[in-house]
């Protein structure tokens, strides 16, 4: 790691710009630190996000209040049953005045796209959009087009036994860095909800308090932050163990385990830390890797969720005490 | 911490196998009392109501001194029972106990072991004794699960019979003993390993009911087998005691042996024969030969004293090659003489006559020894010594009275079989040793009073005796009735050598020749009239030492080392040797000093330091073992506490990785939960929870705090991002941290972590394991 660390000022920004943009999304979203702060570790770690919950818990809010406080490009696009890969990459068509083909890009092409309801579209739609999300590039008609940086895709999803919804395939679920619950709100939440959403739209207030310039000055700061061989060996372990345990059908990927020390990383930096410690590694497991695992038949009869089985491989997975030299 | 209730299963097992293993080792006790039944017999019912009571109690969660207490009055209920008929020893039954028990000290104080139960019934002393033992076992082992500890009362209950009797101890005891400490060792280091060990590696915890690893059994195991080789080579440093626990005795026979008769059937008839005829002659270069023996009796039954049911293997011929002499110091000064012997017709033996002791004999004809006696038997029923000549070496040794009264303890030396006894002896004739050997302190001292004092107070006489040397015959020789005290050689020595075994000391009966004549020059002739026989006694360091009890009419030379005075140097000038007076009339004399002697060799500078005051040495050097172990064992305690506080001390002014493993001993020796497996963040919370809530930056909590963000920093930041020196602020704060850690805990664990760290038996692991297996590729990937 011969690139120069993050310096002290530059974590002092990014902690500023976090408290900002974390200011801005609970004035939307209330009484949800830990969701927000989750959100927040996937834009800076250059993830992508995946929101499930049932309907009307603040999905879109969620997505919408992250997405106007940033200075950039915003796409929205509704995800339904006859929404066509093309509307989502974009097309060429023939423009009869030049006679020539041009590309009209689709809803991609932005900094912050946000998918609502992605399990609404058919698989083929779905996709066209996983596909953008890991390259970062939209090819269409033998021609690339690069997508701008950042690039966040904030997708938001009901639960699969909800009606109306294509499953997302695992290696699909596998491209979105975190996923994250809203849940109900506790009452107290619920009845300052009730009095600042009646009387007018809080969406409406939210000023933008960075730009994607800046993003990408934090996102390489993120970049710079030191992952110690021994936190690296508890992520591979982590994610080892999660192959190894009887109670999971299928454990973390690698790309899991690269997802997870980015995420850690970010989680790091925003604690005004250039280093990461494994209890950054260990307090985003679940937001990480619970999307993407899935439990056994016989874990699953017994009534065991993933989230569960997860923080028992957690428990068993020892923090390497390996000494610096 | 709270303990977790047992189940009942295992807290039987482990109370059972306790009190097992405490009974085993009384097993050793019985040589005590010659009714070794009534003791041991009611000790098992003691273990069982010890086990039962104590696995119910804990079950019961009653705590281990609440359990005590029960065991103490169920035990003394069962005890009391035993010993006065009434388990509620109220009234009458009391004053019985109380009877019982002094009858029982009074006794112990009268008799030496093996006490005559009918003499004295000391069985009440020893079934609490052995009932003390089980409830500190038990208390220790189960109750507190302190097994090591409990080594401690199973060794004394082992080994109190070596301060006692000075016999050997018996090795299967010893195995078994030591199996049943194993087993309670491992017991406790697997439930540890149980409560306290991660079994992360194992999946989540609680799907398997216990761990058990082969790095658990080994850990265990090894330190079992280290405790008690241990205690096997400890006592062998120890001089005072030399026990020989594994002592299983010589090699077995061969098959092919020969029984043996008995030779004082001969010697009576013999004896009573009325012309002296010459028997046998000896040419020698020796000046002055000594008793010539013919064999040596070593079974002493009610009926007579026999040669007992020996096995003589083929290979002991005499070829001229003998084994070393049997228990003879290499630094006694000797002197070696051959002799060759013509037998007359006159003598028809199954037996050899020889020196003893013998370096090597030559003689035709499938005579073997027995290596334990070195007398010499035909093997052929057809061959005995009449008309035949052999050759031999004799060795005269230059005992001196000091060093035989400076000899230590004679234990694992010689077979119990040297001081064993039938049942049911007169107490007259422990009486008697008993009082004539009253103020002899030492071995040698005792054997030379009995030997004085039936020369002093017996007479010697063939004709109104009745043959025999049974009991019967020797309590009416011992007797001051009519016809008493008085008896040929055949009842001295049988007297004198039963009286010795009485009084714990080895010790045989040997028929053969008394002092030759001189018949012409190098040229000696033994006949019928010199037949006799004596009392042969052990020695450590001089071997069988020959004594003469029969009265001067009869033998009127005594080995010149029972003459010798034993108190110390002598200083006067007109006997520069220290040499006493010999007063064997005959100045050739077999046991008289050769004249090369010097005075070096007659005197112990030790011995001379050893024994002045007064005091006997054999007491001193008691008195001296027993300051010694007690400080040896007073030293093991305090040993592990002094290695913990030596390591701690080392380890604080260590670098932060060693003050942070301090931290963790610390924390596992109080009983603390110490995280481990887990981030120096999580670990450090939890064990804030254990530190006193005091104010300001010295307090112990701040520092606990300051000490975990600096190990995050040293093990998980950038290698390039020193930070000043503060390796003194960590020492303070290790410092802080550790003295808040015990000052927080309750007393009774900082009594536990002081006494009895659980570091020393569990040691910290190396801080690798547990870490899987890495795939460099994924790795550099992620990096």
């Amino acid at each position: 790691m011969a690139a120069p660390s993050a310096d002290g000022a530059d974590l002092g920004t990014l902690a500023r710009v976090a408290d900002q943009v974390r200011g801005n999304i609970e004035r939307v979203i209330e009484g949800k630190p830990d969701v927000v702060s989750a959100t927040l570790v996937v834009l800076l770690a250059e993830g992508h996000l995946l929101i499930e919950d049932v309907p009307g818990v603040g999905k879109t809010m969620l997505s919408k209040s992250l997405a106007r406080s940033i200075d950039c490009s915003v796409r929205r696009i509704q995800f339904t049953p006859d929404l066509l890969p093309s509307d989502v990459t974009g097309v060429s068509v023939f423009n009869q005045d030049t006679r020539t083909f041009e590309f009209r890009p689709g809803g991609v092409f932005a900094n912050v796209v946000v998918g609502d309801e992605i399990n609404r579209a058919s698989p083929k739609t779905q996709s066209a959009l996983l596909e953008c999300m890991e390259e970062r590039q939209v090819t269409v008609d033998n021609t690339t087009y690069q997508l701008d940086s950042p690039f966040m895709v904030i997708a938001t999803q009901n639960p699969i036994e909800m009606e109306g919804t294509y499953a997302l395939p695992e290696a699909q679920r596998d491209r979105f860095m975190a996923r994250v619950s809203v849940g109900y709100p506790v009452e107290a939440a619920e009845l300052a909800m009730l009095q600042t959403h009646t009387s007018h739209r809080p969406l409406d207030d939210l000023e933008p308090v960075t730009d994607a310039a800046e993003l990408r000055k934090l996102i390489a700061i993120v970049g710079q932050v030191y992952v110690s061989e021994p936190v690296q060996r508890y992520a591979v372990a982590i994610s080892a163990a999660t192959r190894r345990t009887s109670d999971l059908a299928l454990g973390a990927s690698p790309r899991a385990t690269l997802h997870l020390v980015r995420a850690a990383k970010a989680y790091a930096a925003m604690a005004g830390r250039d280093y990461v410690l494994p209890d950054d590694v260990a307090a985003l497991a679940e937001r990480v890797l619970a999307h993407r695992l899935l439990p056994s038949t016989e874990a699953a009869m017994g009534g065991r969720t993933t989230p569960e089985i997860l923080a028992g491989v957690l428990g068993s997975v020892a923090v390497p005490e390996g000494h610096r030299h | 911490m709270s303990r977790p209730s047992p189940a009942l299963g295992p807290a039987l097992v482990t109370a059972s196998v306790a009190a097992a293993t405490t009974w085993v080792a009384l097993l050793s006790w019985r040589g005590l009392t010659d009714r070794p039944s009534d003791v041991l017999v009611p000790l098992v019912v003691l273990a069982g109501v010890v086990a039962g009571v104590g696995a119910l109690g804990r079950w019961a969660r009653l705590g281990p001194f609440g359990v005590l207490v029960l065991q103490v009055v169920l035990a003394g209920m069962v005890l009391s029972y035993v010993v006065s008929g009434s388990p509620v020893p109220v009234g009458a039954a009391w004053a019985d106990l109380r009877a019982e028990v002094d009858l029982a000290m009074e006794g112990a104080r009268a008799y030496a072991p093996p006490v005559p139960a009918e003499e004295a019934d000391v069985s009440p002393l020893l079934l609490g004794g052995g009932l003390l033992c089980l409830l500190l076992v038990d208390l220790l082992a189960a109750g507190l699960r302190r097994v090591p500890l409990a080594g401690i009362p199973l060794l004394v209950a082992y080994s109190l019979p070596v301060g006692l009797l000075g016999t050997d101890l018996i090795w299967w005891v010893f195995a078994l003993t030591a199996l049943g400490f194993l087993v309670l060792l491992f017991g406790q280091e697997a439930g540890d390993v149980d409560r306290w060990g991660r079994s992360l590696e194992e999946g989540p915890r609680g799907a398997s009911g216990s761990l058990q690893s082969a790095g658990v059994r080994m850990s265990a195991v090894s330190i079992g087998l280290s405790a008690t080789a241990l205690a096997v080579v400890v006592p062998l440093a120890i001089p005072t005691l030399e026990v020989r626990l594994l002592d299983i005795g010589r090699g077995g026979p061969g098959g092919d042996g020969i029984e043996i008769e008995n030779p004082m059937v001969d010697l009576r008839r013999d004896l009573n024969r009325g012309a002296d005829v010459p028997l046998l002659r000896l040419t020698t270069d020796d000046p002055a030969p000594s008793y010539l023996r013919t064999s040596v009796l070593t079974r002493f039954t009610a009926n007579e004293w026999s040669s007992g049911d020996r096995q003589i293997p083929t290979e002991n011929l005499p070829d001229g090659r003998m084994p070393d002499l049997v228990g003879v110091d290499e630094s006694v000064p000797r002197s070696t003489f051959r002799y060759e012997v013509e037998v007359l017709d006159s003598l028809t033996s199954r037996w050899l006559p020889t020196m003893a002791p013998v370096t090597a004999v030559r003689a035709e004809g499938d005579w073997r020894y027995d290596a334990s006696t070195m007398d010499f038997l035909s093997a052929d029923k057809e061959l005995d010594t009449a008309g035949m000549s052999y050759s031999m070496t004799g060795v005269q040794l230059d005992l001196s009275a000091q060093q035989l009264a400076d000899a230590p303890s004679s234990a694992g030396q010689v077979s119990a079989d040297f001081t064993a006894l039938p049942p049911g002896m007169p107490p007259l004739i422990r009486q008697l040793a008993n009082d004539v050997t009253r103020q002899a302190p030492t071995r040698f001292e005792k054997a030379v009073a009995l030997q004085d004092w039936f020369r002093e107070n017996f007479t010697y006489s063939l004709d109104r005796v009745p043959p025999g040397n049974g009991t019967d015959e020797l309590v009416n020789f011992l007797s001051t009735e009519e016809g008493g005290r008085t008896g040929y050689c055949e009842q001295f020595a049988a007297a004198m050598a039963v009286m010795a075994r009485q009084l714990g000391i080895p010790a045989r009966v040997a028929v053969g020749f008394l002092v030759p004549d001189e018949v012409e020059d190098g040229v000696f002739e033994y006949s019928a009239h010199d037949l006799h026989a004596w009392p042969e006694v052990f020695i450590a360091g001089a071997g069988w030492v020959r004594f003469e009890p029969t009265p001067a009419d009869r033998a009127d030379g005594v080995p010149s080392y029972t003459r010798q005075s034993v108190d110390g140097p002598d200083t006067d000038p007109t006997s520069p040797t220290g040499r006493p007076q010999d007063d064997t009339a005959n100045p050739g004399g077999p046991d008289d000093e050769t004249p090369d002697r010097t005075p070096e060799q007659a005197e112990d500078p030790l011995a001379a330091t050893q024994d002045e005051g007064g005091v006997s040495s054999a007491w001193v050097v008691r008195a001296v073992g027993s300051v010694a172990a007690l400080l040896l064992l007073v030293a093991l305690a305090a040993l592990p506490g002094a290695w913990r506080r030596r390591r701690r001390v080392r380890r604080l002014a260590g670098d932060l990785e060693s003050v942070w493993a301090e931290l963790r001993d610390t924390a596992v020796d109080l009983g603390v939960p110490w995280q481990s497996g887990r981030s120096p963040r999580v670990t450090g919370s939890a064990l804030r929870e254990h530190l006193p809530q005091v104010g300001g930056l010295d307090a112990p909590r701040p520092a606990l705090d300051r000490l975990v963000a600096r190990l995050e920093q040293q093990r998980y930041a950038r290698a390039d991002s020193e930070e000043a020196d503060v390796t003194e602020e960590v020492r303070r704060d290790g410092v802080r941290v550790v003295s808040g850690l015990v000052s927080a805990a309750e007393p009774r664990a900082r009594r536990r972590a002081h006494w009895l760290p659980r570091t020393l038996v569990r040691p910290t692991r190396p801080a690798a394991s547990g870490s899987p297996v890495v795939d460099r590729e994924l790795v550099d990937q992620v990096r």
